[in-house]
């Protein structure tokens, strides 16, 4: 049963303006024509998480390369910040397509959010805690009754306090390294690629533990709304295969396409910093994975997936599990990566 | 001799009712709104039922949340009601006191309290006490003006009585100033009623850990607000509603009962 | 007449008073009253007959000359004093009698004694039943009332008055004149009364002190030789209406000449 169209048009837009500021939309691209010589380009929104840094690099690459302009697509990096809800400002339209995390998405998905992941451009997230090196405690089962600097309502803190049988303290997040390089007792949440490398610049002497490790081991995603993937499959498809190529590049050729950029449009970007990031993918096989145990770089499969909502449901963070088809597509992935989604 | 007709009066059950029924007519409305919403925009507003699901399934987690804030709130109102007290007494000894330190209590209020924050996070360490102190910062300064005001104000008659028979500093400022002050006094403490809650909020959405155990409610509008759970989310804001209306509730019945014999505010009309 | 009531117990000599480096309010005032006289001070507005009283009370320092308060100076005087202003005055977050109490209080008195006390107080002003009752539950003449058992409570040798029924209707500010005249009957202090109103003035006192303003200066003063108690009776005869006459006389050609 509809109401007239009026009201909640009226009410949906005043949430999504309060949601995501004041800025109109975009209208949306224009569903693709039968003609591709002569369709426009698709205009592509993709926000990412943070100021760009290496962790994005792959897309820059892209970008500098011109893979994206190569497959008729328009192409804005958005960068995101702090505070920054990508979730919320995709729903109300003022971006088409984001980076995240798999575990979040499902949690979404369960809630009859309207997202999607359509590749992966990481195979391990490179969440980690961040201790300091004489701390006492070195596994995670020595956690117990610690507290930690975190996203508050993360899920990997109750995985971690159900699997080890620990207790955990929780502060909320403020993205600086001061208190941890005041109080050596502190711990806090960070990427292995970044927050170490400020603190061993200011002197300190950090150590992690990867999540992945204990066994929370979620995809890093791009995903997208089921309307843009409905509207423009195409688009995606080829945004994905750009984006993957420029990963390829930045990672295994010369990144220095997307690090002029990346160094463009972030002040506080050094080369140093970029290269330690580089660096820490490779070692952590962040973006690559493990070949030992058939991981490679873009490869998306069903068990993994299969695999975190499994953990979340188990975790009662989610009531009960979430179809797979109802969050994740495999046909978009270039079809090397296609066949081994299976 | 006929009596006239007594006027029609609207029965004062009725009239108590009102807001009730006013109520009951919105949540009807937030449904209709809800139900024309289609599937894709359905998470922009959780429907009641919804909202009602949330405070059952999260209630014990609401429950503490609001025992946390509520008990950083009134210690970080306890204190600012005593300080603010103690600094309006010092501040109302002479206008050179009021002119050498108003300035700094000023800036102390226009400096914004989420730059305040870290840097306070930094020096006491985040917990009970960083949200406590922030608290205190946002509902302290209103009282101090208020109260200051109040005790500057009395009655120049009262003043030249006092003096003329010859009383000391200290019973001119205890007998005479403070009691006249009173009306003020709770004027300040009615708005830092309304504030304290908002602060303790604030706070432990920067300063977390609210009493040293579960979070408080602002801890939990990040878990909500990062889940995407909406109707909990909106639970929570109710539940931040209440224990604002309690302290404000809670300081009425204060200056009720210290100014109800003999303060006009709280004369019934035909008195 | 006894000999008791020829003794000085106010004496003002040369008197001058003035605020900082402000004009001159007061210049050489003199006057000598005895005990048990009730002297008023009337004169134009802004002759400083107010401030007559606030120097005899202590309240203000004089710039020069001498006040004398029953031997000493006036702010040593201040149990002997008591002062009944324009308003009541009265601490509305007391009853009355707290209020009543009060100066008491102030002096150190105990509880138990000051109650007595001011329960009498408030039996000579009639409101002995109102003891509970708070300022803003009393009429205008009521709460005057309790300021006057105020000051009646610490028993006063010198009672000063400020225009203090100046506010009230005119029935009940001649029923207080009448019940302020009966309470004196029985205790016996001297009052300084100032008023605007010639007719109050020549019915209370039995000295009348004129002033002239700019700066203040006592212009003349006339006996009142009316015999006490005087009634509701005394306003109807003869000879205080004469009185009142001569003393409007003299009020007006003061203010001529401040013209």
């Amino acid at each position: 049963m509809r109401l007239p169209g009026p009201v909640p048009l009226l009410v949906a837009g005043l949430l999504a303006a309060l949601a995501g500021g004041c800025s109109k939309p975009a209208p949306p691209s224009l569903p693709e024509t039968s003609t591709p010589a002569l369709a426009l380009p698709t205009k592509i929104r993709f926000k990412t998480d943070w100021y760009p840094q290496a962790e994005h690099g792959g897309f820059y690459q892209a970008m500098a390369k011109g893979y994206y302009k190569d497959a008729n697509l328009d192409v804005d990096i958005l960068q995101g910040g702090p505070g920054v809800t990508v979730p919320q400002l995709m729903l109300s339209g003022q971006c088409d397509v984001a980076m995240g995390r798999s575990d979040d998405i499902i949690v979404w998905s369960q809630q009859n959010l309207p997202f999607m992941i359509v590749a992966v451009y990481m195979e391990h997230d490179p969440q980690a805690l961040m201790l300091h090196e004489e701390d006492s405690a070195k596994t995670f089962a020595d956690l117990d009754h610690r507290t930690i600097m975190l996203n508050v309502g993360v899920h990997w803190m109750d995985y971690l306090e159900q699997k080890y049988h620990i207790t955990l303290q929780a502060i909320p997040m403020n993205y600086g390294i001061a208190q941890f390089l005041s109080d050596k007792t502190f711990i806090q949440q960070c990427f292995v690629t970044n927050e170490p490398y400020y603190v061993l610049k200011s002197g300190g002497h950090p150590r992690t533990l990867m999540l992945a490790e204990a066994g929370y081991n979620p995809y890093r995603v791009i995903f997208t709304t089921k309307g843009f993937v409905r509207d423009h499959p195409e688009a995606v498809r080829k945004f994905i295969a750009a984006s993957l190529k420029g990963w390829d590049e930045f990672m295994n050729g010369d990144p220095s396409p997307a690090k002029a950029i990346i160094a463009r449009r972030n002040e506080h970007m050094t080369d140093d910093f970029m290269n330690f990031s580089i660096k820490a993918m490779r070692e952590q096989h962040i973006t690559a994975g493990r070949p030992e145990i058939g991981e490679r770089f873009g490869l998306m499969t069903r068990p993994r997936m299969q695999e975190q909502v499994d953990i979340l449901t188990k975790l009662k963070v989610m009531p009960a599990p979430v179809p797979l088809d109802n969050f994740v597509r495999f046909d978009l992935l270039p079809p090397d990566l296609q066949a081994s989604a299976q | 001799m006929t009596l006239a007709k007594p006027r029609r009066r609207v029965p004062r059950l009725l009239v108590q009712l009102l807001p009730a029924l006013t109520g009951v007519g919105m949540i009807i409305g937030w449904e209709a709104i809800c139900l024309s919403l289609s599937a894709d925009q359905r998470f922009l507003l959780p429907s009641p039922a919804e909202v009602g699901r949330a405070f059952v399934e999260k209630g014990p987690a609401l429950w503490s949340a609001a025992m946390a804030t509520g008990g950083g709130a009134l210690i970080g109102f306890g204190l600012a009601v005593t300080l603010s007290f103690l600094i309006a007494l010092f501040l109302s000894l002479s206008p050179l006191v009021r002119a050498s330190f108003y300035p700094y209590l000023m800036i102390l209020q226009m400096t914004p309290i989420i730059v305040i924050a870290p840097i306070l996070i930094l020096w006491v360490g985040p917990g009970l006490k960083s949200v406590v102190i922030i608290t205190f910062l946002i509902c302290f300064f209103p009282m101090v003006v208020n109260t200051t005001q109040g005790l500057i104000s009395t009655d120049r008659n009262l003043v030249d009585f006092f003096r003329m028979c010859k009383a000391s500093r200290w019973q001119e400022i205890t007998l005479l100033r403070v009691p006249s002050a009173l009306p003020y006094f709770f004027t300040g403490l009615r708005i830092g009623a309304t504030l304290a809650p908002i602060g303790a909020i604030v706070g432990d959405y920067i300063a977390g850990n609210s009493a040293g155990g579960q979070g408080g409610l602002g801890f939990l509008t990040i878990i909500y607000s990062s889940q995407f759970q909406m109707g909990a989310l909106f639970a929570t804001a109710a539940v931040g509603c209440l224990l604002g209306f309690i302290f404000v509730a809670g300081v009425i019945a204060l200056s009720w009962l210290a100014l109800h014999k003999w303060h006009d505010s709280f004369s019934r009309s035909d008195a | 007449m006894t000999s008791e009531s020829l003794v000085p117990i106010v004496e003002l000599a040369g008197v001058d008073k003035r605020y900082g480096d402000g004009p001159l309010i007061l210049d050489q005032v003199s006057f000598t009253a005895k005990r048990g006289d009730f002297v008023s001070l009337i004169g134009p507005s802004g002759c400083g007959k107010s401030t007559v009283l606030k120097l005899v009370s202590g309240l203000n320092p004089i710039s020069g000359g001498r006040i004398v308060v029953d031997g000493v100076e006036p702010s040593k005087a201040v149990e002997k004093l008591a002062f009944v202003f324009q308003e009541p005055t009265l601490l509305p977050w007391h009853n009355v009698v707290h209020n009543v109490e009060l100066p008491l209080r102030l002096h150190g008195t105990d509880a138990a004694q000051r109650t007595e006390l001011a329960k009498r107080a408030l039996a000579l002003v009639g409101l002995a039943d109102r003891m509970d009752y708070y300022p803003r539950q009393l009429s205008g003449g009521q709460k005057m009332r309790v300021s006057i058992a105020r000051a009646l409570s610490v028993s006063p040798r010198i009672l000063l008055l400020d225009e203090p029924f100046g506010a009230l209707d005119e029935m009940t500010r001649d029923h207080l004149n009448e019940e302020l005249l009966a309470i004196r009957q029985q205790l016996g202090w001297t009052a300084f009364f100032v008023t605007h109103s010639v007719a109050e003035a020549v019915f209370l006192s039995n000295r009348i002190i004129v002033m002239s303003a700019n700066p203040g200066r006592i212009y003349s003063e006339i006996p009142v030789s009316l015999a006490y108690p005087r009634t509701e009776e005394t306003r109807q005869s003869p000879e205080y209406q004469k009185l009142v006459a001569e003393v409007s006389k003299i009020l007006r050609s003061v203010e001529r000449l401040k013209a």
